[in-house]
């Protein structure tokens, strides 16, 4: 990685961003440390390190003005947005999300007014995507929506500053296989904000999805759910981290994967609780159903608590089905491989909900449709 | 013809001898009643009936509507006509209730060669179904089964038996954990149900059930075999005496 990213930080003639120097020292540092952590044991960094430095535009529509404001890093002082574009403490865990920010040499802002609801959707597009930063005042409320059209390569990070007593509801999908495609969405709470992620994805030729939430707020809460499956040859790593940095704080993490072939899922669900956040409570759970003998899951849920008072539980399975729903069902008449697809089926929608629970839905679940029919061994 | 025989069953679960020779035989429209104390092997007969994989029949015959049934799969006796009520029934979250019963019925009137029910009739017995044993038609759109209270379980298991209309119902403590007014209802579903040609085994540890579902015949099975049968007084002896006097 680091070799890699000497000849490409050298290649390119960087634009001159404000923060450029703080973010090639960052990165210098970061992806050093990257290449030795445990959380890419399973994922190749270097595979999102890209050939050429192509920028997209994010595609970014709002419900008319003046709902939301777009403007540009470029125009705007740079007075603590680098705090912003990736947390003080947490920015060395992400320098793919540095090098867009080098690359791209700009980030797009997007305003959400306060005391008001917006609807906002975002299209990332194949190459290094312009970040986004979005910042949602006080008493707002955001439904967004965000789809990426990834062929061979994407990169994109999404940054959401939520304020005192706002909520956003994110849903996001990624489907498409046959791309190297990595993506950072980071939230950071105020005080007595929600935030509620709904993910859906599908295995890529490399996919990394990292997702950080920072509860900095009292009182404000999280809630993620989300639904994936691995394709054969597929490769899907999630990267979910949260921390609880203030008192009264609440997380809630649902998850269901299915390794519908020989491919791999990376679940990595960490949940950090920091000194001085009495009253935390964290709720982990992701369970995987293997519908291919040769699938390969890998969960670990990783738990670190320096507050007492706190109420932290955490579960990761992988399983196969349970053979005394099988049996229930087939005593009423359903034959066995109908029985498992139901089963399969209602595994998966037990995590879909939500604007974009059709998409999801269908491209989830056809998949499963077939996984389950084309394996009798259950 | 007998619709339900059962001959000398052994069956081994897990390496372990749990029926030990048992016999019984069930003529079409007659009511049944099976007590005997806790591990007497009272739900492994029900599971052996209805086709649960993980019972290893080692030896004899059961005979279902003319067919040895020995190694036959569930869906295959459900098609048949026979209806296993769960002691304890499974939650299934994500798959509604609703889509859960009709799949059940859309199935047993494929094999049937029935026309399918169409949905509009389907909703309509299913409603007036589930008014009759008083479960609010909202359950339809829960996952099957998914925070019911015992009591529910039990009435949503008779909800079924009353939908699905199979010739024998094999009824596991379909009383246990049901207070007065459940069971009465359930005991209502359970007549209604009774017919000439409709059988019902029911699987019981207390007599109280008998009190509401009479029996035609009453046996006792204990550590794997039937140890005495008789009517409903029998039943009544057992509630004063208890079941040492029949297992020493
Ligand atoms: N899955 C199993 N594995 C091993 N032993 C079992 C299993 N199920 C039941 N048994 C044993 O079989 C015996 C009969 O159990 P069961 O049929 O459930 O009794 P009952 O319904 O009369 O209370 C008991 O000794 C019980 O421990
Ligand atoms: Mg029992």
């Amino acid at each position: 990685m680091v070799d890699e990213l000497d000849t490409l930080l050298a290649q390119l003639e960087l634009p001159p961003l404000l923060l450029a120097d703080d973010v090639r020292a960052r990165l210098r540092a970061s992806s050093v440390a990257q290449t030795t952590r445990e959380s890419w044991k399973y994922t190749q960094l270097k595979k999102f390190v890209p050939n050429d430095v192509a920028v997209s535009e994010p595609t970014i529509s709002a419900d008319g003005p003046p709902a939301a404001v777009v403007s540009r890093l470029s125009t705007q002082p740079s007075d603590g947005l680098n705090r912003h574009l990736g947390d003080a403490d947490s920015s060395s865990r992400f320098p793919l999300a540095d090098l867009a920010l080098l690359i791209a040499g700009d980030c797009l802002i997007v305003d959400i007014p306060s005391d008001r609801e917006t609807d906002l959707s975002i299209t990332f597009h194949p190459g290094i995507n312009v970040p986004v930063l979005i910042r949602v005042a006080a008493r707002a409320t955001l439904r967004l929506q965000e789809t990426v059209v990834a062929s061979e390569f994407a990169n994109h990070s999404l940054y959401l500053l939520i304020d005192e007593d706002a909520s956003v509801e994110h849903a996001r999908t990624a489907f498409t296989s046959h791309c190297n495609h990595w993506s950072l969405s980071q939230a950071v709470l105020g005080v007595r904000s929600s935030y509620k992620l709904q993910q859906y994805l599908g295995g890529g030729n490399q996919r990394r999805y990292e997702t950080q939430i920072i509860l900095d707020g009292r009182e404000s809460n999280a809630s993620l759910t989300g639904a994936y499956r691995v394709h054969s040859g597929g490769h899907l790593d999630q990267q979910i981290t949260v921390e609880h940095r203030a008192p009264d704080t609440l997380s809630e993490q649902r998850f269901h994967g299915i390794g519908a072939g020989k491919g791999s899922a990376i679940f990595n669900g960490r949940i950090h609780i920091h000194p001085d956040s009495p009253r935390s409570n964290a709720q982990l759970s992701n369970r995987n159903l293997a519908l291919h003998p040769d699938a390969i899951i890998n969960t670990k849920p990783e738990l670190e608590i320096y507050t007492d008072d706190v109420k932290c539980a955490h579960g990761a399975t992988v399983g196969q089905l349970s053979a005394d729903s099988l049996f229930y069902l087939q005593s009423r008449g359903i034959a066995l491989p109908a029985a498992r697809q139901m089963l399969c089926r209602a595994f998966i929608r037990e995590c879909i909900e939500g604007p974009l629970a059709d998409i999801a839905s269908e491209a989830l679940l056809d998949e499963i449709t077939t996984a389950v029919a084309s394996n009798e061994s259950l | 013809m007998s619709l339900l025989e059962v001959r000398n069953l052994e069956v081994d679960v897990d390496g372990k001898r749990i029926l030990k020779g048992l016999n019984l035989t069930l003529e079409p429209g007659s009511v049944h009643a099976i007590m005997g104390p806790n591990g007497s092997g009272k739900s492994t007969l029900a599971n052996v009936l209805a086709g649960k994989p993980g019972y290893d029949i080692v030896s004899g015959e059961v005979i279902f509507d003319g067919n040895v049934v020995n190694e036959t799969e569930p869906e295959a006796l459900a098609q048949a006509g026979l209806f296993l009520a769960f002691q304890y029934p499974v939650e299934i979250p994500g798959v509604s209730n609703m889509e859960f019963l009709k799949a059940s019925l859309d199935n047993l009137h494929a094999a049937r060669g029935d026309a399918q029910p169409n949905a509009v009739e389907f909703m309509k017995t299913v409603r007036s179904i589930a008014a009759e044993l008083d479960l609010n038609p909202e359950f339809l759109k829960r996952g099957v089964n998914e925070g019911f209270s015992g009591g529910e379980k039990k009435r949503n298991e008779i909800l079924q038996l009353l939908l699905l209309q199979p010739k024998l119902a094999v009824l596991d403590e379909t009383d246990s954990g049901l207070d007065i007014d459940a069971l009465q209802v359930v005991a209502d579903g359970v007549n209604r149900f009774r017919s000439d040609t409709n059988t019902v085994l029911m699987i019981t540890h207390y007599q109280r059930l008998l009190n509401y579902i009479v029996p035609d015949a009453v046996h006792v099975l204990a550590d794997g075999v039937i140890v005495k049968s008789g009517g409903r007084e029998l039943a009544e002896e057992l509630e004063a005496r208890g079941y040492a006097w029949l297992t020493n």
